[in-house]
């Protein structure tokens, strides 16, 4: 009888460390594609990103007569919209990760190319002073963080509202150092707090019509609906 | 004479099975305004105490990684169960019929059981039983008037406690006024099917260390979701969980509904303890200490009536848990004793650690929670409008959002599946379309509504609620 016991409770030992590889597998698969995933499309904004530099240097040195100004309006917006969606896959993805430390890189190479998007941005309507495009820079936190999650749902309701309106969300506990350059600019030392267009600085949690009122000051052409 | 009518009915004379109050579990009956626990429990109770500190602690920084575990430690557990059930409990057969059919004695304690009591005893008296068969009603101090119509009814024998002072007393009674060599324990609310005695004392028979067979309990007329629910997790616990636990020694509790027993355990061991509140646990576990054998028959099926309301569902389950603990603390011993082999190694630890996890799980989930819902009720309160915002913000994971620790679940659950369609094969039943929404209900509400009852049950204890039922 114990011979029996020991054979059936070392059988389950078995089974249960060969469920566990195979759960081990779906969770690397799993984990691996959502990395990938994410890989592609942080690659493609930088690319994007690049491209624009590209030609605008094209245009600068080699089509001076070229209009560039309503490309780079245009490619800017689109850019940044993909950008905003991008920062919320990032915190579900790696919330949502057990196995792989490629997040850190990953948010780097995010994090600095959102920079990147916002520094042209400002770039971008030195160059062509007819660009209406409004740049808001939203800080939060990476941890827990209900009113930054509840600020970012009014900027998503702002900016569908606000079709000149360009979010960009940074983080405000890394240790990125352009980050922390930006965060030293606007005096960031509560979160959530939104910049409107370099200028306008909003603490704490603020409403949507708060919000549409500031935009509207800042040149923003924003619908009722 | 199998059957007596109410006119020669006894009265309370006996207390032979009576058994004395334990000071150290439940003092002065069922009412207790302090924990008191001996030495030996004291320290384990603390011990039990500051693991669950620090379990929730823990919790808060690395809750992935005890949840990952306690997957882990299911997982191992559900193959145990699946190893087991392969070996043997599927294999099963039934024992032969016994040359000499034992006397057996049914009893009923009745407590204000007016709807219900006469189909059980209708149910009892239609059990086909080759040999000597009788019935005894005790009621329990009823004061619905089931007293005074039983009486009439033909075929038992009615026994009165004037006071009413529980189950296990009327029990007790009963046993002092039998003489078969079976005692059959079902409730008011109970309903066995004609051939359950038959085939389940067979067991009886066919070896004689075998204490006490249980019958299969299923629902009887499910009334609504919550019944219907409670229906599927009996065909699990008290089918395929019984059934396997049965095969390896391993049964903790005689179900109340329906248990037999033989004469011998009552003599050798006293009747049933009067001052427990889940004395169906405690027979079974001083059998096990004491060498009995304790065996299920599914083919004797008794259907029970079941609560159909949350809160008389949430009663019962913390009655269960809290007897559950009172119990394990009783007979601590069991635990980890080579002795008492799948018992004491597996089976008790096994729930003990899970039952204490889902407590501590659903404590800690409720913890952040409150803790959500008043940050977002800070963040919404700055001004109306985020009210709106705030419920927006909530938002459900996609499936490539969905955390990847959930995928450690995935084994148990496919487990979990296959020892439901084992349990309803024993229950002749069939998954069809209409269980699809109990099902559904059992795998999503109820281990939170367990888990909460196991925690309010933890909580009772360690403050030393009263028992009040």
């Amino acid at each position: 009888m114990e011979v029996f016991c020991l054979n059936a409770f070392l059988k389950a030992a078995i089974l249960t460390v060969i469920v566990l590889m195979l759960t081990l597998v779906l969770v690397f698969q799993v984990d691996g594609m959502r990395q990938n995933d994410l890989q592609t499309s942080i690659n493609n904004l930088s690319f994007e990103l690049e491209n624009n530099r590209l030609i605008s240097k094209y245009a600068t040195i080699m089509a001076p007569d070229s209009d560039k100004c309503e490309f780079l309006e245009y490619t800017g917006a689109m850019q940044e919209k993909r950008a905003f969606s991008l920062a919320y896959t990032i915190q579900e993805y790696e919330k949502a990760n057990i196995v792989g430390a490629e997040y850190e890189n990953l948010k780097k190479t995010y994090f600095l190319s959102l920079a990147d998007l916002y520094i042209t941005f400002f770039e971008n309507k030195k160059t062509c002073p007819n660009i209406k495009n409004i740049p808001v820079a939203f800080f939060y936190s990476q941890s827990d963080c209900p009113a930054c999650n509840v600020q970012g749902s009014v900027l998503s309701s702002v900016s569908s509202k606000c079709p000149n309106v360009s979010v960009f969300a940074f983080p405000s506990d890394t240790n990125y150092p352009f980050l922390n350059i930006l965060s030293d600019r606007y005096k960031v030392s509560q979160v959530p707090i939104i910049v409107i267009n370099d200028t306008k600085v909003l603490p704490g949690l603020s409403s949507e019509s708060q919000l549409i009122s500031a935009l509207k000051d800042a040149g923003a052409t924003c619908s009722n609906n | 004479m199998p059957s007596q009518t109410g006119s020669d009915r006894k009265t309370e004379s006996s207390t032979a099975y009576h058994r004395s109050p334990d000071k150290s579990v439940a003092p002065d009956g069922f009412a207790r305004t302090t924990a008191k626990f001996a030495s030996g429990k004291g320290v384990l109770i603390t011990a039990l105490f500051i693991v669950s500190i620090l379990v929730v602690f823990a919790l808060v920084y690395y809750y992935r990684l005890i949840f990952i575990a306690f997957n882990i430690f299911s997982l191992y557990v559900f193959m145990t169960y699946l190893v087991m059930w392969q070996e043997g409990a599927s294999k099963e057969t039934l024992p032969p019929k016994p040359q000499k059919w034992p006397s057996v004695t049914l009893l009923i304690p009745s407590f204000n059981s007016g709807h219900t009591i006469f189909a059980c005893v209708d149910a009892c008296k239609k059990l086909e039983y080759p040999g000597k068969k009788e019935i005894i009603v005790v009621d329990d101090g009823s004061t619905d008037g089931s007293y005074e119509q039983l009486k009439s009814v033909q075929g038992i024998s009615l026994l009165r406690k004037e006071k009413n002072s529980g189950k296990a007393a009327a029990l007790n009674l009963g046993i002092a006024n039998s003489s078969s060599d079976i005692v059959g324990c079902i409730d008011s609310d109970t309903y066995p099917e004609a051939h359950a005695l038959e085939n389940a004392i067979r067991y009886f028979e066919a070896d004689k260390k075998v204490g006490s067979v249980a019958a299969f309990i299923c629902v009887h007329e499910p009334k609504n979701l919550l019944a219907q629910m409670q229906e599927v997790e009996y065909w699990l616990s008290f089918g395929f969980f019984f059934k396997t636990n049965s095969y390896m020694d391993g049964l903790y509790v005689n179900p109340g509904p329906m248990s037999l027993y033989r004469r011998q355990v009552f003599e050798q061991l006293g009747g049933f303890d009067e001052t427990n509140i889940t004395e169906d646990m405690e027979i079974a576990l001083r059998m096990q200490k004491n060498g009995w054998k304790l065996k299920t028959y599914h083919s004797a099926i008794a259907y029970t009536d079941v609560p159909t309301t949350l809160r008389s569902l949430l009663r019962q389950r913390i009655r269960w848990f809290r007897g559950g603990i009172m119990n394990v603390l009783k007979y601590n011993e069991l635990f980890f004793n080579p002795k008492h082999n799948r018992l004491g190694l597996f089976v008790m630890p096994a729930i003990m650690v899970s039952g204490l996890l889902t407590a501590l799980f659903i404590f800690w989930y409720l913890l952040v929670m409150i803790k959500n819902v008043l940050l977002y009720s800070i963040a919404a309160a700055a001004n109306p409008e985020m009210i709106v915002a705030t419920l927006s913000s909530f938002r459900f994971p996609g499936i490539f959002s969905f955390d990847s620790m959930f995928l450690f679940t995935l084994g148990a659950i496919v487990l979990w599946f296959y020892f439901l369609s084992r349990g309803i094969g024993l229950s002749h039943s069939k998954l069809g379309v209409h269980t699809i929404l109990p099902v559904l209900m059992l795998i999503s509400f109820y281990p939170v509504f367990i888990g909460i009852a196991y925690f309010l049950s933890y909580a009772y204890e360690f403050l030393g609620k009263d028992y009040n039922w």
